[in-house]
C-alpha cells in the first residue's frame, strides 16, 4: 500500500505554505515549552476511532480460541497477518 | 457482530515463525487452520464448488470444530466483504446472538517492568494541515491529526489512517543516564549520550512497513538538556534535540527515506533519589521521505506511563 500520488502532491503543494508558519522549536521560549509539549502529547493520542481494535473481544491467542470456539459452539475468526519478530501485538500497535 | 456471534482471534505468523521454540503449541494451532483450509479446498475441488482464498494476510471462519468455512485475502477484505462473509457464516450455522466470549480489552496494554524502570509510550502519526479535508477539528496547530471518524468506510486503509504505537522500557541505569551527574543552576545543560539518545530516538519514524530497528541508521542525533526550573530537589529541564534518521518503508527494498526531525520535550525530576516524575518529548517539523516519495510531515509524542 501506499500514498496516492494525488495526496502527496496535495500535501507537498500545502506543507510548502505552512512550513514557514510553524516555529521551530529553538525558538519556544522556556517557559511555553511545557504548554506546547502537553498540548501535542494530548491531541496525538490515539483516539478511540483509531482504537476500533479494542472493542473486540479477541482471544488471548489461536490455541485458547479454538478451545472457546469447541467449548461455546461458535465458530471462530481468524485474521492472520505478518507483522513483527519482535512486537508481539504489531497489529494493535500498526507497527507490521 | 464479531462479539455476538464469533470468538475472533488475530496472529502475526511472522512473530511465531520467529519464536517457534516458544510458541510451539500456537504455531503447530497455527499450521493446523492451514491444514483444514487445504482440506475444505480439496473437497470444494471435489464437488465443483469454489476455492478458498488462502495465505498469511486473510481474513478467515472456521466452524468450532475446526473445519475452514470461509476466508478474504485482505486486498479484498474491506467492511463491506468482510461482513457479508461473517453474515453467511451465522445464516449458515444458525447462529444466535450473545454476549463476547472474551470481554474487549486494550490490545496495547502497558507492558510489565521492573519496580524501578521507566515505561514509554510512543505515538507516531502523519500530520496534514489543518484546513485539508480530512483534518481533524478542534485540534491546534498548523498540521494536525487526520480526522479518525472515517475508519471503517472501504477507502480508509492507508498508511496514513491510523497512528503507530510503540512501548519501550528504560531500565535504572539507562533512564538515570538523563539525569545531570551533578547538581544544577537555571541555565546549566548536559547533552545525553549518544547511545541512549539513539534508543529513545530510533523509533522516531511514522507508520511504515519496516519495522525492524536495526534497519534504522541515525545519521544525526542529539539531545540537550537545559534546566528551566530548580526548586529544592525538584528540577525542571527542556529538552531541545535533532534527528535525521535513515528509515526505509519497506523491508528488504533500500530507498532514500529519511526522517527529519527537530525534538523538543520537557523532564521534571528529582536527582537526589534519583527519580524522573514526568518525561515527555515531541517532534516539532517532522518529515519523513526521500527522492521517490515526497517527504511527508508526521508527529511523534512521547510520555511516561506508570
Amino acid at each position: 500500500m501506499g500514498f496516492s500520488r494525488c495526496w502527496q502532491s496535495i500535501l507537498t503543494g500545502v506543507i510548502c505554505s505552512v512550513s514557514s508558519l510553524v516555529p521551530p522549536a529553538a525558538t519556544v521560549a522556556d517557559d511555553d515549552v511545557a504548554a506546547l509539549v502537553e498540548r501535542r502529547v494530548h491531541d496525538w493520542q490515539p483516539t478511540k476511532d483509531e482504537r476500533l481494535l479494542d472493542q473486540v473481544g479477541w482471544a488471548a491467542d489461536l490455541v485458547a480460541a479454538q478451545r472457546l470456539a469447541k467449548k461455546h459452539q461458535r465458530p471462530l475468526f481468524l485474521f492472520t497477518y505478518s507483522g513483527s519478530t519482535t512486537r508481539v501485538n504489531a497489529i494493535a500497535l500498526q507497527r507490521c | 457482530m464479531l462479539n455476538a456471534y464469533f470468538v475472533p482471534v488475530y496472529v502475526d505468523g511472522t512473530y511465531l515463525q520467529a519464536h517457534a521454540d516458544t510458541e510451539a503449541d500456537e504455531l503447530a494451532a497455527y499450521r493446523e487452520m492451514f491444514a483444514a483450509l487445504h482440506r475444505a479446498n480439496g473437497e470444494r475441488q471435489q464437488s465443483g464448488q469454489p476455492q478458498l482464498s488462502t495465505g498469511t494476510v486473510h481474513a478467515y471462519v472456521f466452524a468450532a470444530d475446526g473445519r475452514a468455512l470461509d476466508s478474504r485475502h485482505v486486498a479484498h477484505a474491506g467492511p463491506a466483504s468482510v461482513i457479508e462473509m461473517l453474515e453467511e457464516a451465522v445464516t449458515a450455522l444458525g447462529l444466535s446472538t450473545g454476549e463476547p466470549i472474551v470481554a474487549p480489552h486494550s490490545q496495547s496494554p502497558r507492558p510489565d517492568c521492573a519496580d524501578d524502570a521507566v515505561v514509554l509510550h510512543l505515538t507516531s502519526r502523519y500530520l496534514v494541515p489543518r484546513n485539508s479535508a480530512e483534518a481533524r477539528q478542534g485540534v491546534d496547530g498548523e498540521l494536525v491529526p487526520l480526522d479518525a471518524s472515517r475508519l471503517g468506510g472501504e477507502r480508509s486503509g492507508q498508511w496514513s489512517a491510523l497512528p503507530s504505537e510503540d512501548w519501550f522500557v528504560l531500565q535504572r541505569d539507562e533512564w538515570t543516564r538523563l539525569l545531570p551527574k551533578d547538581r544544577v543552576a537555571v541555565g546549566d545543560t548536559w547533552q545525553v549520550e549518544e547511545q541512549l539518545a539513539d534508543t529513545l530516538l530510533t523509533r522516531f519514524y511514522p507508520t511504515t512497513e519496516l519495522n525492524d530497528l536495526s534497519e534504522n541508521r541515525l545519521d544525526e542525533r542529539s539531545l540537550k538538556l537545559t534546566a528551566v526550573s530548580v526548586e529544592g530537589d525538584r528540577v525542571r529541564a527542556r529538552i531541545d534535540g535533532r534527528l535525521k534518521m535513515k528509515h526505509a518503508f519497506y523491508p528488504g527494498r533500500d530507498d532514500d527515506n529519511v526522517v527529519n526531525a527537530t525534538i523538543i520535550g520537557l523532564i521534571e525530576f528529582d536527582p537526589a533519589k534519583p527519580h524522573i516524575d514526568a518525561l515527555q518529548i515531541v517532534t516539532d517539523g517532522a518529515t519523513y521521505g526521500g527522492s521517490a516519495s515526497r517527504s511527508q510531515p508526521f508527529g511523534v509524542a512521547v510520555q511516561i506511563v506508570r
